[in-house]
C-alpha cells in the first residue's frame, strides 16, 4: 500500500533516533529504586517485629504463672471418666477411602471387534451393548438402539460410584463380547474374566478402524495428566501467624468470652438460689496470645484456585482468675489471679486459596479450609463442679479437633521465584474443646498472617 | 548481549546490570519519550519514570519478544499517562472529531534525519502528535488507539489523516516551513 511507504520511512528514522539522557536521570532512578527495595524491606519486616513484640508480650505477662501442677484427677460425680471411648470416638477423619479400589482398577478395558468362534466361548452380538456394573455384579446386555458411541468409558472418574456405562456400536461390523465357557446369554458376571478378555483383545486388535479412537484417546488421557502436572508444580514456603485466641459457645455465639452465661446456668448446683452461701462461680475464660506457624505446600488446581496444605504448629493461650492454690488444685474463691492455660497443638491444614484478581497493583487471594489438630499437651484448668476447685486433667480434652479456617492473602512481594502473602486468619474449632465441663467450647483465633513461598519455574 | 542474564541479574537487585540495562537502552528510549512531549526536561521526566516501571515490573518479563519492544511498550504508556496528567499537555490533548479527512495519497522521500524529523513531529498539535506517533511509529491500529485513549477509531483516523497531511507538507517545505503555522480546528 502506497500509504505504507510514507509510514515505513518514518518508523525506521524514528528506530534509528538515539537520543543521550543527562546523568541526573540515572540518579534519580537509582534513588527511586533504594526507595522501592527500602518500602518492601519494611513491609516485609514489620509484621515480623509486630509479631516478635506479641511474643515479648506473652513471655511478661506468663511470669505469673510460677509453678506447673501435676495433673491428677479428682473424683467427680458431674463427670464420666471414659477414656477408651474418647480416643475411639476422636479418631474421626475427614478424608474416606475410595470404595472398590479393585472394580476401579479392573473395569479399564475396551471391548473390540473380534471374530465369532465357538471354540473359545464366544458370542456374535449385534446392535448396541450396555455394560453396567453394581459394585461387583457387572452385566452386559444387548439393545437395539442406534447409538454410535464405540468407546468403553473407564471407571477413573465414576469409581466412587461404583457403576460404569458403556455404549458400544458398530454399525459397520459384527461384535463379540466375552462371555463364560459354554454361556448362551449375554450376561457376564465376572469382571475379573471381561477385564483379562478384553485386554487380549486390545493386544490382538490393536490396528481395528474403531479401536484405534480408543487407543488414541486413552494414550492421550496419561499425556494431559502429564501435562497438568509440568504446568503446575508444587510450591513451598513457610507460614507465621500471630493473633488473639480465645473461646466461643457457638458458631453463632460471640467470640470470646461468652461462656459465662452458660457457665453459670451449669455450674450453679440446683437450689443455690436458696443457698446463703454462695458458690464461687468458674472465672470467664479471657483471649490470649496465639501462634500458628509451619511450613505449607501449595498446588494449582486450576488457572485460580490454588490447593493448599501444610504442617503447623499451634499454640492458643487462654486465661482465668483463680484463688489460692494447693498442691494439685486452685481455689475459685477469692480469684484475684490469673492463670494462663496453654494448649499445644499439632496441626495439619488443607484447604483452597481463590485468586481474586488484582486491586491497585495488589494481589489478592481468599483462602478457606479445614484443618485437624492433635493436642500435644496442655497444662489448662478444669473446674470441677461439687468442689468447686481448678484442677488439671487432660483427659478430658478432645485430643483431635476439626477446625474451619479463612482468610486473605495480600501480595506484598513477588518475583519470578518467591512471594510474600500477609492478611487477616481466622480458625474456628469445628469441635470443642472438651467433651463437656468448663472447656465445652469451640476454639477461635483471629490474627494476622504472614507467608513466604518459594517458586518453582 | 544476553538478555538472560541481564534481566535474571537485574532481578536480583545487583547494581551493574540495574545500570547495565538502563544504559542499553535509555538512548533508544529516550527517543520515543521525545517524540510525545514539547521539552527535553518532559522526555526526561518520562525515561525515568518509565525506567522505574521497567525495574518494578521486570519479574513479569518472561521472554516472550523482545526486551527492547517489552520496555518500549512501557516507555509509550508512561509518556501517555503522563501527557493526560500534566496541566500543560492536557488542552492540547482534546481529540475534537474532525469532518473526515481523506488519508493523503502522498508518499514523499523523507529526506530529514531522525532528529529533524522528530522536531516536526513535534510541532504537530498534542492530539495529533500522540495519534500519528502510535499509529505511524508504534504500528498500532485506530481500534487501539482509540481504546488507548478512550475516543472512537473513527477519530483516530480522523485526526491521523490530518496529521499525516500537514506533516507532508511541512516535509516537502522544510526549508520554508515555520512550526506553529499550523490550523487549528
Amino acid at each position: 500500500m502506497q500509504e505504507n511507504e510514507f509510514e515505513k520511512q518514518v518508523q525506521q528514522k524514528m528506530d534509528d533516533l538515539k537520543l543521550h539522557p543527562s546523568d541526573a536521570v540515572w540518579q534519580k532512578i537509582e534513588l527511586q529504586i533504594k526507595k522501592e527495595k527500602r518500602r518492601r524491606w519494611l513491609l516485609i519486616f514489620l509484621p515480623v517485629i509486630f509479631m516478635g513484640a506479641l511474643y515479648g508480650g506473652y513471655v511478661l505477662l506468663n511470669s505469673n504463672n510460677s509453678t506447673t501442677k501435676p495433673q491428677q484427677q479428682l473424683t467427680n460425680s458431674v463427670h464420666e471418666k471414659n477414656t477408651t471411648d474418647q480416643q475411639t470416638q476422636e479418631t474421626k477423619t475427614t478424608f474416606d477411602p475410595i470404595k472398590n479400589d479393585e472394580q476401579v482398577k479392573e473395569n479399564k478395558e475396551i471391548i473390540t471387534q473380534t471374530t465369532n468362534t465357538t471354540s473359545n466361548s464366544r458370542q456374535k452380538v449385534k446392535g448396541r451393548l450396555k455394560v453396567t456394573t453394581d459394585h461387583n455384579t457387572p452385566v452386559i446386555s444387548a439393545n437395539d438402539s442406534s447409538d454410535a458411541k464405540t468407546t468403553l468409558e473407564t471407571t477413573q472418574g465414576i469409581a466412587e460410584t461404583g457403576k460404569i456405562n458403556a455404549d458400544i456400536k458398530n454399525p459397520e461390523q459384527e461384535k463379540t463380547i466375552i462371555n463364560k465357557e459354554n454361556q448362551s446369554n449375554t450376561v457376564i458376571t465376572n469382571p475379573n474374566e471381561i477385564a483379562k478378555h478384553a485386554k487380549d483383545d486390545m493386544v490382538k486388535d490393536s490396528v481395528a478402524t474403531k479401536s484405534e479412537n480408543t487407543v488414541a484417546k486413552e494414550n492421550a488421557i496419561p499425556n494431559e495428566i502429564k501435562k497438568t502436572q509440568n504446568k503446575y508444580p508444587w510450591n513451598w514456603g513457610f507460614s507465621f501467624a500471630a493473633g488473639a485466641s480465645g473461646t466461643a459457645n457457638s458458631i453463632l455465639g460471640e467470640l470470646f468470652g461468652d461462656g459465662q452465661k452458660s457457665m453459670d446456668l451449669a455450674y450453679n448446683s440446683p437450689g443455690s438460689g436458696t443457698n446463703t452461701n454462695p458458690l464461687p462461680l468458674p472465672s470467664l475464660i479471657k483471649p490470649g496470645i496465639a501462634f500458628i506457624a509451619g511450613v505449607s505446600a501449595e498446588k494449582n488446581i486450576s488457572r485460580k484456585i490454588i490447593f493448599t496444605t501444610g504442617l503447623n504448629y499451634k499454640l492458643f493461650n487462654t486465661s482465668n482468675k483463680v484463688g489460692s492454690d494447693s498442691a494439685s488444685y486452685y481455689s475459685a474463691r477469692n480469684a484475684s489471679r490469673t492463670y494462663h492455660n496453654h494448649y499445644n497443638y499439632i496441626e495439619l491444614p488443607v484447604g483452597l486459596k481463590y485468586q481474586m484478581g488484582i486491586f491497585k497493583k495488589i494481589q489478592l487471594q481468599w483462602n478457606t479450609g479445614f484443618s485437624i489438630s492433635r493436642l500435644i499437651s496442655s497444662d489448662a484448668l478444669q473446674f470441677n463442679n461439687t468442689t468447686r476447685l481448678y484442677y488439671h486433667d487432660n483427659s478430658l480434652f478432645n485430643q483431635t479437633q476439626l477446625g474451619f479456617n479463612t482468610g486473605v492473602d495480600i501480595e506484598l512481594l513477588s518475583n519470578q521465584n518467591r512471594s510474600f502473602f500477609i492478611g487477616p486468619y481466622l480458625n474456628y474449632g469445628i469441635s470443642k474443646i472438651a467433651r463437656e465441663g468448663y472447656n465445652k467450647h469451640h476454639f477461635t483465633f483471629i490474627g494476622l498472617r504472614a507467608q513466604y513461598l518459594f517458586r518453582k519455574n | 548481549m544476553d538478555y538472560h542474564k541481564l534481566v535474571r541479574d537485574t532481578l536480583r537487585s545487583k547494581p551493574e546490570a540495574q545500570r547495565q540495562l538502563y544504559e542499553h537502552f535509555a538512548r533508544q528510549m529516550l527517543g520515543v519519550c521525545f517524540r510525545y512531549t514539547k521539552s527535553i526536561t518532559d522526555a526526561e521526566d518520562i525515561l525515568q519514570e518509565g525506567f522505574v516501571k521497567v525495574f518494578k515490573r521486570l519479574h513479569q518479563y518472561n521472554f516472550e519478544g523482545e526486551l527492547g519492544g517489552w520496555i518500549r511498550r512501557i516507555m509509550v504508556n508512561t509518556a501517555l499517562n503522563y501527557l493526560k496528567k500534566n496541566k500543560r499537555y492536557q488542552y492540547d490533548l482534546s481529540f475534537e472529531e474532525l469532518t473526515l479527512h481523506p488519508v493523503s495519497q502522498d508518499n514523499p522521500d523523507v529526506k530529514l534525519d531522525g532528529k529533524e524529523l522528530a522536531e516536526l513531529i513535534r510541532q504537530l498539535p498534542t492530539g495529533f502528535q500522540t495519534i500519528f506517533n502510535l499509529h505511524a511509529v508504534e504500528g498500532y491500529t485506530h481500534v487501539e488507539i482509540a481504546g488507548m485513549l478512550g475516543i472512537t477509531d473513527g477519530t483516530s483516523r480522523s485526526q491521523y489523516a490530518r496529521a499525516r497531511a500537514l506533516l507532508i507538507d511541512w516535509i516537502q517545505n522544510f526549508s520554508e516551513t515555520k512550526p506553529g503555522n499550523y490550523a487549528r480546528k
